[in-house]
């Protein structure tokens, strides 16, 4: 659903560019040893929209995540970021190697936004799942992580906002 | 001295008109046989030129995106995940979001479609 709406995005006439959080955090972290950071930097402000791909599937070194904060920082309530991950936001202390920045990304990046969780099952696995083969897969514990994370994350007054503009229990929906 | 479509043919090069100059002989051809009015005429000379700068255009946006594919919302299997609720769905498709500077996040185990 990131390319479909990044790509509705350009027929509109914006800009957009897609990179995966491993790559990104590479890319970057490559410009800032070589002293040009804030230069490259530039290529993943500009575009209106950002999709970040795959966080989550790799941990990222301590300056992927210092860097992935600046980032997040950089666009907050300039440029909006479609981000993909297969982990939820209880899990995220995991990705970035520690809860203090997760949080911190958490909080800019879930200011102005929604959340979808996509539970349908994987295109991959749907026919061994009617097989019985594979038992469905249980999420409610790491939400619950999620959701406890969140609200110690984000100052009330902020999830007031969330969600474009929707009732708070709207946005709740949307992460349960 | 040069015919006359000749000369149109140096003048839309230098114009850099080059989807009119491609289609030229076809477009007066056309016009000869439907005689359209001059105002009809020169919208359809017109139209072709802007809507080869807007395919080329996109072609680039498109490809300075550096999408690992392309999928349209049209070939999304909507079907397939009925946890996605339309009306969310609608409101991001809208791309108000974007105007907002606000972000979208998609959460789920590989494979549900959340790159698509």
């Amino acid at each position: 659903m990131s390319v479909a709406l990044a790509e509705e995005a350009i027929r509109s006439g914006l800009g957009a560019y897609f990179i995966t959080a491993h790559d990104l955090a590479a890319d970057l972290g490559r410009a800032y040893r070589e002293g040009r950071l804030d230069r490259r930097m530039r290529v993943y402000l500009a575009p209106k929209i950002l999709v970040i791909d795959e966080v989550g599937y790799l941990p990222l070194d301590d300056l992927g995540a210092t860097i992935f904060f600046q980032l997040v920082s950089a666009r907050y309530e300039r440029g909006s970021i479609i981000l993909t991950s297969n982990k939820s936001y209880g899990d995220w202390g995991s990705i970035f190697g520690d809860s203090i920045i997760a949080t911190a990304i958490l909080d800019r990046l879930l200011h102005h936004s929604t959340t979808i969780n996509i539970r349908g099952e994987s295109y991959r696995l749907k026919d061994r799942r009617k097989a019985d083969l594979v038992p469905p897969r249980g999420q409610e514990g790491a939400e619950a992580a999620a959701r406890s994370l969140a609200s110690d994350s984000v100052p009330p007054k902020a999830r007031q906002k969330t969600a474009l503009g929707s009732t708070p229990s709207e946005a709740k929906e949307a992460h349960s | 001295m040069n015919t006359p479509i000749e000369r149109l043919q140096t003048a839309l090069e230098a114009l850099g008109l080059k989807a009119v100059e491609a289609r030229l002989e076809n477009l007066l051809e056309q016009a000869s046989k439907k005689e359209p009015s001059y105002a009809d005429f020169l919208d359809e000379l017109l139209s072709c030129e802007v809507e080869a700068r807007r395919t080329r255009y996109l072609r680039a946006r498109l490809q300075l995106a550096h999408f690992p594919f392309v999928k349209t919302f049209e070939q999304f299997d909507f079907g397939f995940q009925p946890s996605l609720d339309e009306r969310q769905m609608r409101e991001l498709r809208s791309l108000r979001f974007i105007h907002e500077a606000s972000n979208v996040i998609l959460l789920g185990p590989p494979g549900v479609g959340k790159r698509i």
